[in-house]
């Protein structure tokens, strides 16, 4: 009788974990990771924060004071180059790849298409330094900025001291970069039970899991991995992704899967830009995705099979990434204050 | 409550040249091989001084570049307890992996030193630059993630109890065990970067 007993307990427990497992993960999707950004070695302070974003504001940083960061990471568009397939910088030259856009960074270990920068607060320093992009050496943007005594001031507010330093310069636009959330969409309203997804989002968002989630990941919508989706190589460009960073063959054509936060924003899409709109891109992984080959992501091994309204549906799904909290707050605009100060007193 | 006496040990660096002590970006026209070298500039990290092989003096905040274009980076002074026993000299060539993790930091690490690369992050633990037989070398070795870690531990024994020490860097012997024919420019973490990196422990000696 004991025995009978204990396998009912079992079986009862099992089946109660079996009622819980599909709610738990639910739950979990909304979980999001904890921060992989040191904040102990760059903490984030209120004034280390704002000075970061003049800087990201100040085409001082680049040779000839035309571009900043901002040129090509614009709030408007989820802090990426709309409208180019690929980013120009100084003197009008087109760099090789299509800026991303910039959100969540500190959930990220690495970055750029091709991970080549692996802290937040290096990152900075590439687009500083690229001949198409800014052209500029970090050295040479001190001594601009140290001639200015508005920035002795910032620097003084966010370190204590009023030298201004590369390790500084990058650390505060690092912390700025680090503050760039967004986490208010349709769907993390939806996902807390605050708005409700229509007939069509709601298809949409089944599609998205059947199809999409395992690699653009809830809640961040990327693993921050880096695949060949099977896209082929541009042979104007050569572009060879991460290889070039591990020169390892195994990585030839590999970039990193993008956040489909604020896509609607983000277009044009892929690490070169090249397709315009995201029915391109659904036709892409429908029609045009080379799922034989033997080099592609494992997870897109069989063919996605999507109908027109399958795709309309989905689209519907990613439109409810869409932050505009993030895409309007005033905390990540042009510091006004800051480059125009007359105006403040008035 | 143990008072300690600290005492000075300084480690003056100084570039050799077949065995004469050459300054950086003088030519040695008449000298064969012919040898320009414009630029010579490394890490000296992690500084320890052990006794019969166990450690005895740990530096703190052991980062130290070396730019024999600027002539006060040559010395580093250690500040240690006076009863210290040792009989060896330890240091890293380059910075580790866990430093270079950390991201961006100040001082002798800060990225306007131009010892970092902006292209892809991490710090450049060795800079060669220069013209050999009328041929331009260009090395600059770095990497810090497997299998391209290019940070390199030399151990030298060091006798007596001097209060300074010429620490003498070779790169004629560097330049003698890398085919500078074939390998003239590094550029990168990889293959070459490795190789050059292993050669640079046996380029440092105590005088």
């Amino acid at each position: 009788m004991k025995e009978i007993l204990l396998i009912f307990t079992l079986l009862t427990s099992i089946s109660f974990i079996d009622v819980v497992l599909p709610n738990k993960e639910v739950s979990e999707k909304a979980v999001w990771p904890t921060y992989y950004y040191d904040t102990l070695s760059n903490p984030l302070t209120e004034d280390k924060i704002y000075l970061g974003r003049v800087l990201f504001y100040d085409p001082i940083l680049s040779i000839d004071s035309t571009i900043s960061c901002a040129s090509c990471h614009s709030q408007y568009s989820a802090f990426t180059h709309v409208d180019h397939p690929r980013s120009h910088g100084v003197f009008d030259q087109v760099g090789d790849r299509n800026s991303p856009s910039l959100m969540n960074l500190a959930y990220q270990d690495k970055f750029m298409w091709d991970g080549a920068i692996h802290n937040l607060d290096a990152q900075a320093l590439a687009p500083i330094s690229e001949v198409s992009e800014m052209g500029e050496t970090i050295g040479h943007v001190i001594e601009k900025l140290d001639r200015i005594p508005a920035y002795h001031e910032l620097y003084s507010k966010a370190f204590g001291s009023s030298e201004i330093t590369g390790e500084k310069t990058l650390k505060a636009i690092g912390a700025f970069m680090a503050t760039l959330e967004s986490k208010n969409s349709k769907y993390d309203q939806m996902m807390a039970g605050t708005a409700e997804f229509t007939e069509q989002e709601n298809n949409g968002y089944n599609l998205f899991l059947s199809n999409c989630a395992i690699c653009h990941k809830e809640p961040l919508f990327t693993t921050n991995e880096f695949v060949w989706n099977g896209l082929p190589l541009d042979t104007a460009l050569n572009d060879l992704g991460r290889m070039k960073i591990t020169h390892l063959s195994m990585d030839s054509l590999h970039f990193k899967i993008p956040t489909l936060r604020n896509v609607e924003f983000s277009y044009p899409y892929m690490h070169d830009g090249r397709m315009k709109t995201l029915r391109d891109v659904l036709n892409f992984y429908t029609s045009e995705l080379p799922f034989e080959n033997t080099e592609i992501d494992h997870r897109l091994n069989q063919p996605i099979i999507l109908t027109d309204n399958e795709k309309t549906d989905l689209i519907a799904f990613l439109l409810t990434l869409t932050d505009k909290e993030f895409l309007f707050n005033k905390k990540y605009s042009f510091p006004f204050d800051f480059f125009f100060p007359s105006t403040k007193d008035e | 409550m143990k008072v300690f006496l600290l005492t000075i040990l300084s480690l003056v660096f100084t570039p050799y040249f077949t065995q004469k002590e050459i300054e950086i970006n003088f030519e040695m026209n008449n000298e064969n091989p012919e040898l320009e070298i414009s630029q010579l500039r490394y890490y000296i990290s992690s500084i320890q001084l052990t006794s019969n092989g166990k450690t005895t003096f740990t530096e703190a905040t052991s980062y130290h570049l070396i730019d024999h274009n600027d002539s006060n980076s040559t010395s580093i002074s250690l500040r240690l307890p006076e009863e210290i026993e040792y009989n060896e000299l330890q240091f890293n060539i380059g910075i580790d992996s866990s430093k270079n993790m950390g991201g961006v930091h100040g001082g002798d690490l800060d990225p306007t030193n131009g010892m970092y690369w902006t292209w892809q992050s991490g710090y450049i633990n060795f800079k060669l630059e220069g013209k050999i037989e009328n041929k331009e070398i260009s090395y600059h070795i770095g990497g810090f993630m497997y299998p391209n870690n290019t940070c390199r531990t030399t151990r030298l024994k060091i006798s007596g109890k001097g209060s300074n020490y010429t620490l003498v860097v070779h790169p004629d012997e560097l330049l003698q065990k890398v085919d500078y024919e074939k390998i003239n420019h590094v550029m990168s973490p990889g293959v070459s970067a490795n190789l050059i990196a292993d050669q640079l422990p046996s380029i440092f000696t105590l005088k």
